[in-house]
């Protein structure tokens, strides 16, 4: 069964595909409060994450429920987790994607050392296109997924602690590291040793047989 | 406070001091001992000092939930007996477990105890319900053994410091309950102890005092021997109440006709507010008036006296004790803001003061004073006020000053000590020095005290009291040379649903302006405009309620229409207190109607804690701590790591409920998390305080870690562009809302000791090498050098490239260098904030430590290189000069000549 599993998970290539611990519907705010799905955000088990778009032929959309926003000057993305996790709403200012044909989106997905996503940002588009002062919103065309994990912090690196001699109050030299021979001599000889007797047994031995 | 002093009464010096870990709940002398009681939330101290030399004559500790309430010696003994929790507990000198101990009922507040002949009286609150009015209930103990004697409620309807009841301690009577019930006007007496009868009752003019009911039903009665020790026959009380709109406090002393307990008034004051006993049977009575403070003595022969006081300064009488140098008595008074002064004889000035209110200091802002102005600037300014203080004007004025003063000192011959400041105004506390060292520290106290100190000195410049605690303050206006216009500072206090402004003239301390705003804010920062009408720097308060919403200070549209032409976006977070699960940021709106003077705030965005985590505290950079000149790091080989440089860049830490901490990197305009880390086996508590201080791409933070080996670790987080060198974010224009995420260098390492706050040095171009400020438990004032709390120092011997970029081999250990304690010798107590300020010369930072204690200093991080060495001889320069000078034209002719005849050979 292990092999089995571990064959299932193995490409052609002879590498382990990496599954996704963590999959999100991705719906963004493209007219005022009307939510269409664009894509799938996957996070995966390797330490990575995917943005897969679907195709745009009727995509699903969120209810009003569901989706709600208060602010109008806001372009507003909603994660909503196909495993019944935490919903994430994450808002930019709908001013950066004015007139911009080629905005990039960035998802930064933080999770912590069990893998659990405590924190997702979002940016698209630029600053620079807050300047324009007419154009119409454009959704972002390319996609990128980022995920950090969150790092164990610094300790100090200590010295193993020092060995103080009762007797002279000298602190203990660790013993200087011994080459093989000197180490394993006890072995090596006596395994010679014999090596040499046993090859002398046979050249005498065989007179004797012949 | 957590600090025990003594000070000499004819000087007011302290004899000595001693600062626990923990708050001093009880103190108590008695002979030549003196007891404290001091608890944190698991533990709870007991401490004996002598009281001549302050030495801990014997101390004992034991685990208390409900902290330690209250302890008095046992009679004729060294032990202590204290209620620790909820246990009663009797501790001999030296033992580490009690005599005895008890359980307590835990259903009454213990907060007296009584020792008398063989017993021993716990006396406790016990809360009113619905079916029991508030009463006391006593518990008798065998003193010897701590066997319970008996125990019995008693005294319905009124509680220990409620001002109906006392109680009085006699050695040869035993100790007794006095009390009025609320609405009667007769007394009660209750022997402790005693249970049939319970209690008897006395006409209302025991205390030898006609009064008209009314009169009697609002009196309130306090302990006056509240150290039984210096009267433990007789024992007094008072009783004040109000008679025809005067005020009156009778001294009454508690006495025994055969078996009947009785009382006679032994002294009467007027308009009294704080009373006081002395030894030898004597009180002393202090009245508090507008200008001035009368005392009075009696017992023993009658002494009195007036003394000028301005109440205004800092705030009138709240206590006052008695004591004695040779027989002439000297009454010390504390006032409500903090100061401590000592009266006596006919003098109208105290015999001395301190003031004590700077060890409640909150805030502190650091005012410089303008550079001093020569004559000949003065002359001009006041032969025509119109000239105003451009630098070209000084500039020439100056000069024409030096060549007066030159031709002054020709005309009347050289004259030693002629030179150097003889041409400059005589120095005066309003001006500064030329390279920026002399400052004005004003400090805000939580007493409501706002005082202004020189830097240079400690001196006192003025004092002014508030009323109100004050939280912040700032330097809204600074001074400028010759201007007419005073430097302000602003104090930010609170009442219990407004805010308190008050606007004072920074060098005198006279009020400009006070307003109460009618909102309780949660932070209060500069904007960044200024008031056009009185040229002061604005001040933002982010408000939570109703609604979310930033405050404009001064309350004008003048103001709010300033900074809307100063058109820069306003951000601010609510929700970064302790305690708090999310953090939220707001947009404050700028919007066409100025009729209101405040900002509506949108949501900008909100950051939830991971689940299961709650903020500890929230870290910022202080003014100005950002600034780098150098943009990135060069590296052995030439290439530049470049700096993330945010001036957003804000520090959270958690409390985790599963354990450890964590320390999230936010930028506090967008949200965006910069960076998470997690300390699994850190601990944050009140003994072991997480602290953080930012500067440039750097944050360093502190906290305790349990285990083997336990210590404090500084770890410090770097913040770059790229991890690649030569790697940088090449946008021209760089927005906090644009995600740039850093890339983070950290490491950590073992502290010296425990810290109390943490800052970093300053200077005007941040061209010199920051030094990091530890505030040590142990009141030393700490530097160590920027570099050795590099993260990049590597952990084998330093390559070429290393060595280059100036890192040495790591090391854990902080050291504690005594070269490096900007303290020197003294020792700085309770170090709660450190701060720097930049001086005009960038060598040099001023660093200023408070708490308990006020410490001032400057400090040169990377050596004085920007000044002459002491030793330097100007002399030797100026003859060098004139000896050059001489030689040359001494040797020109011969050069001369030597020139034409090889001409003509």
């Amino acid at each position: 069964m292990l092999l089995l599993s571990i064959l299932a998970l193995a490409n052609t290539d002879g590498t382990l595909t990496p599954s996704a611990t963590e999959k999100f519907e991705v719906f963004h705010d493209i007219s005022y409060n009307e939510f269409v799905q664009r894509g799938e955000l996957h996070v995966l088990n390797d330490g990575t994450a995917q943005y897969q778009p679907i195709g745009l032929q009727d995509p699903p959309r969120l209810t009003e429920t569901d989706s709600k926003h208060p602010d109008p000057s806001k372009y507003t993305v909603i994660l909503r987790s196909l495993n019944g996790g935490a919903q994430f709403v994450l808002p930019v200012l709908r001013c950066r994607l004015v007139d911009d044909s080629k905005a990039e989106e960035t998802f930064v997905i933080h999770t912590a050392e069990n893998g659990d996503i405590f924190h997702i940002d979002y940016d698209a588009g630029n600053s620079a296109n807050c300047q324009k002062t007419h154009g119409s919103v454009s959704p972002p065309v390319h996609t990128k997924a980022l995920l950090r994990k969150r790092a164990v912090g610094p300790a100090p690196k200590l010295n193993p602690a020092a060995v103080i001699d009762m007797d002279t109050g000298k602190e203990h030299q660790p013993e200087p590291p011994k080459s093989f021979l000197a180490k394993y001599w006890y072995y090596i000889v006596p395994v010679v040793i014999m090596l040499m007797l046993g090859g002398d047994d046979k050249q005498q031995e065989a007179p004797a047989q012949s | 406070r957590n600090a025990v002093a003594a000070l000499r009464a004819d000087d007011g010096q302290i004899a000595w001091r001693q600062v626990l870990s923990e708050p001093v709940g009880t103190l108590l002398a008695r002979d030549d001992r003196v007891l404290t009681l001091s608890s944190s939330s698991s533990d709870a101290h007991v401490h004996v000092w002598d009281a001549g030399s302050g030495a801990l004559a014997w101390g004992f500790s034991q685990a208390a939930g409900g902290g330690a309430r209250t302890a008095t010696f046992v009679r004729d003994s060294d032990d202590v007996i204290a209620v620790l929790g909820d246990e009663l507990v009797r501790v001999a000198p030296g033992s580490n477990t009690p005599a005895w101990s008890l359980a307590l009922n835990g259903t009454a507040a213990y907060k007296r105890i009584v020792v008398h002949g063989k017993s021993v009286f716990a006396i406790g609150n016990v809360a009113s319900t619905r079916q029991a009015k508030q009463q006391l209930h006593v518990v008798e103990v065998d003193t010897a053994s701590g066997a319970v004697k008996t125990q019995y409620s008693t005294a319905e309807g009124v509680s220990l410091g409620g001002g109906s009841l006392v109680v009085l301690e006699s050695r040869e009577y035993g100790a007794y309950l006095v009390w009025r019930e609320a609405d009667n006007i007769v007394w009660h007496i209750h022997r402790l102890g005693m249970t049939s009868p319970m209690w008897e009752i006395y006409h209302a003019k025991m205390v030898e005092v006609a009064l008209m009911p009314p009169d009697m039903l609002t009196s309130t009665i306090a302990e006056l021997d509240t150290d039984p020790g210096l009267n433990d026959a007789t024992p007094r009380f008072t009783l004040t109440y109000t008679r025809d709109g005067t005020q009156k406090t009778v001294v009454v002393e508690m006495y025994r006709t055969g078996d009947k307990l009785e009382m006679r008034k032994i002294a009467s004051f007027t308009d009294s507010t704080a009373v006081a006993a002395g030894a030898q049977r004597t009180v002393a009575a202090v009245r508090t008036s507008a200008d001035g403070v009368a005392w009075r003595v009696r017992g023993g022969a009658k002494h009195s006296g007036d003394a000028v006081y301005e109440s205004s300064t800092y705030g009138g009488v709240t206590h006052a004790a008695l004591a004695f140098v040779g027989s002439a008595p000297r009454v010390v008074v504390q006032t409500r803001g903090g100061l401590l002064a000592a009266l006596a004889g006919d003098s109208r000035e105290p015999v001395w003061t301190r003031d004590e209110s700077l060890a409640h200091a909150a805030d502190m802002a650091l005012l410089a004073l303008p550079p001093p102005a020569s004559s000949a600037e003065h002359a001009a300014k006041e032969t025509d006020p119109s000239v105003q203080p451009s630098a070209a004007i000084r500039f020439v004025l100056r000069w024409v000053a030096t060549a007066q003063a030159l031709v002054e000192s020709v005309t009347s011959g050289f004259g030693i000590g002629s030179g150097g400041h003889g041409g400059e105004h005589a120095a005066a506390p309003t001006e500064g020095d030329h390279f920026g060292f002399r400052r004005l520290a004003v400090f805000g106290s939580t007493t409501g005290v706002v005082a202004a100190v020189g830097s240079q000195d400690g001196a006192h410049a003025w004092a002014h009291y508030l009323k109100t605690r004050v939280e912040r303050v700032f330097i809204t206006r600074g001074s400028q040379a010759l201007s007419s216009a005073a430097p302000i500072v602003v104090a930010v206090g609170r009442t219990r649903n407004a805010t308190v402004v008050t606007a004072l003239d920074a060098l005198t301390g006279k009020v400009v302006s006070r307003d109460s705003l009618p909102f309780a804010y949660t932070r209060v920062f500069e904007l960044p405009a200024s008031d056009p009408v009185s040229g002061q720097r604005l001040l933002g308060f982010a408000v939570a309620e109703p609604t979310p919403r930033l405050a404009v200070w001064p309350a004008t549209a003048e103001a709010v229409r300033a900074l809307g032409a100063a058109n820069v976006p306003l951000y601010f977070e609510l929700g970064d207190g302790a305690g708090s699960t999310a953090v939220q940021g707001f947009r404050a709106e700028i919007g066409d109607d100025v009729a209101e003077p405040w900002l509506a705030a949108q949501p900008a965005w909100t950051f939830d804690l991971p689940a299961g985590e709650t903020l500890i505290s929230t870290s910022r950079y202080e003014d100005g701590a950002f600034h780098t000149a150098l943009q990135g790091r060069v590296l052995g080989d030439r290439s530049v790591l470049y700096k993330y440089i945010n001036p957003h860049v804000g520090a959270l830490a958690t409390q985790r409920s599963a354990g450890g901490i964590g320390v999230y990197l936010i930028d506090r305009v967008s949200g965006r998390l910069l960076h998470a880390a997690e300390h699994a086996g850190a601990v944050v508590s009140a003994g072991h305080p997480f602290l953080a201080t930012l500067s440039e791409n750097r944050v360093i933070y502190q906290f305790w870690q349990p285990g083997v080996p336990a210590g404090y670790v500084t770890a410090v987080v770097e913040l770059f562009e790229s991890d690649q060198p030569d790697t940088r974010d090449e946008r021209t224009e760089v927005s906090s809302l644009d995600l740039r995420l850093p890339s983070v260098v950290a490491t950590a390492f073992v502290a010296p000791e425990a810290a109390t706050a943490l800052g970093t040095t300053r200077t005007g171009s941040s061209i010199t090498t920051r030094d990091v400020l530890f505030a040590l438990a142990s009141g030393k004032l700490l530097a160590l050098p920027d570099a050795m709390l590099d993260p990049r120092r590597p952990m084998h011997a330093p390559t070429k490239d290393e060595q280059a970029e100036g890192l040495v081999a790591y090391s854990a250990p902080l050291p504690l260098d005594p070269r490096r304690v900007l303290s020197h010798s003294h020792s700085v107590a309770g170090i709660a904030h450190v701060r720097s300020a930049p001086t005009h010369l960038e060598s040099t930072s001023l660093v200023a430590a408070f708490g308990l204690d006020v410490f001032f200093t400057r400090t040169s991080p990377s050596g004085t290189f920007d000044q002459l060495s002491p030793s330097f001889s100007k002399a030797n320069l100026v003859i060098t000069s004139l000896a050059l000078v001489a030689g040359c034209l001494l040797g020109a002719p011969m050069v001369r000549r030597k020139l034409t005849n090889r001409a003509w050979a």
